[in-house]
């Protein structure tokens, strides 16, 4: 198992981004451009799926969970 | 634009929640911290991404957005021309079409899934845009299907009352059928000759 240190700094890494991800797709509702629409679908999901995935990641390999 | 105070808040709460797990993760350790990181990472990004996709196509049907294309800027134009024949301005002009949705409204597909297909070609117009080269007429993928027309215009009185419309008793099976197109030649051909924007007349709106 993975010791907690090593995943506090996972579950830092999945919020992170997250982050990234919100603020892709809230940027993307104000700019008034045709690739805004490509930025809320392609990078703002990519990077909350990210987030998840790191975050599920992190779940399987807690040893208090 | 109802959809966007919620939309924001959405993401004002996620963002937020999401700041407080990147600088305190051991809250995680406990039950609450738990529910806040499911909540935060999970379930309300799903949630913002649901209604800022909705957000995205609403906004994707307007005018404005058609036209913040540059290629596409001479068509928006075009519906102001100072011409009575002149299909679009026609449409745009007399409110025929919502003149917010006024490009979605004759371009979109009326038929299942239709809307579906629409955002596809408009993310082929982009991939054009971006990483092809703009051809210098720009033409429609397929012909302009009659179906879009008719959607509206089919068992209208002003419709019915033009004699070329039902000329035989197959001019109407014909144009359902797309065999004879509501843009053929002598009947309604002038479609968005933007070429010509700069050397037309524009019809100046009344102000109020």
């Amino acid at each position: 198992m993975t010791t907690g240190r090593a995943i506090e700094n996972r579950i830092r890494l999945a919020s992170v981004l997250g982050l990234i991800g919100l603020l892709a797709m809230a940027v993307s509702l104000w700019w008034k451009h045709p690739l805004s629409f490509v930025l809320f679908m392609a990078v703002g999901p990519t990077f909350v799926l990210l987030g998840l995935g790191v975050f599920l990641w992190s779940l399987v390999t807690r040893s208090d969970a | 634009m109802e959809l966007m105070i919620p939309l924001v808040g959405l993401l004002v709460v996620a963002l937020g929640m999401l700041i407080y797990l990147a600088v305190r993760p051991s809250v995680t350790r406990a039950v609450g911290g738990k529910v806040l990181a499911f909540l935060g990472i999970f379930l309300l990004p799903a949630l913002s991404l649901a209604l800022g996709f909705e957000a995205h196509v609403e906004r994707a049907k307007t005018k404005e957005f058609c036209t913040s294309c540059h290629v596409m800027e001479p068509y928006g134009k075009s519906l102001m021309y100072e011409d009575t024949e002149y299909l679009p301005a026609v449409h745009y002009q007399n409110n025929l079409v919502d003149r917010e949705h006024a490009c979605f409204t004759c371009h979109t597909d009326y038929a299942l899934f239709g809307g579906v297909r629409a955002k596809l070609r408009g993310l082929r117009h982009l991939t054009v845009q971006y990483l092809g080269s703009i051809p210098d007429t720009v033409k429609l993928y397929t012909p302009f299907n009659n179906r879009e027309c008719l959607h509206c215009h089919s068992g209208a009185r002003r419709f019915l009352a033009e004699d070329a419309h039902t000329e035989t008793d197959t001019t109407m099976t014909s144009m359902e059928a797309n065999r004879l197109s509501c843009m053929a030649s002598g009947c309604h051909e002038a479609i968005h000759d933007a070429k010509q924007v700069d050397e037309q007349e524009m019809w100046k709106e009344p102000t109020r």
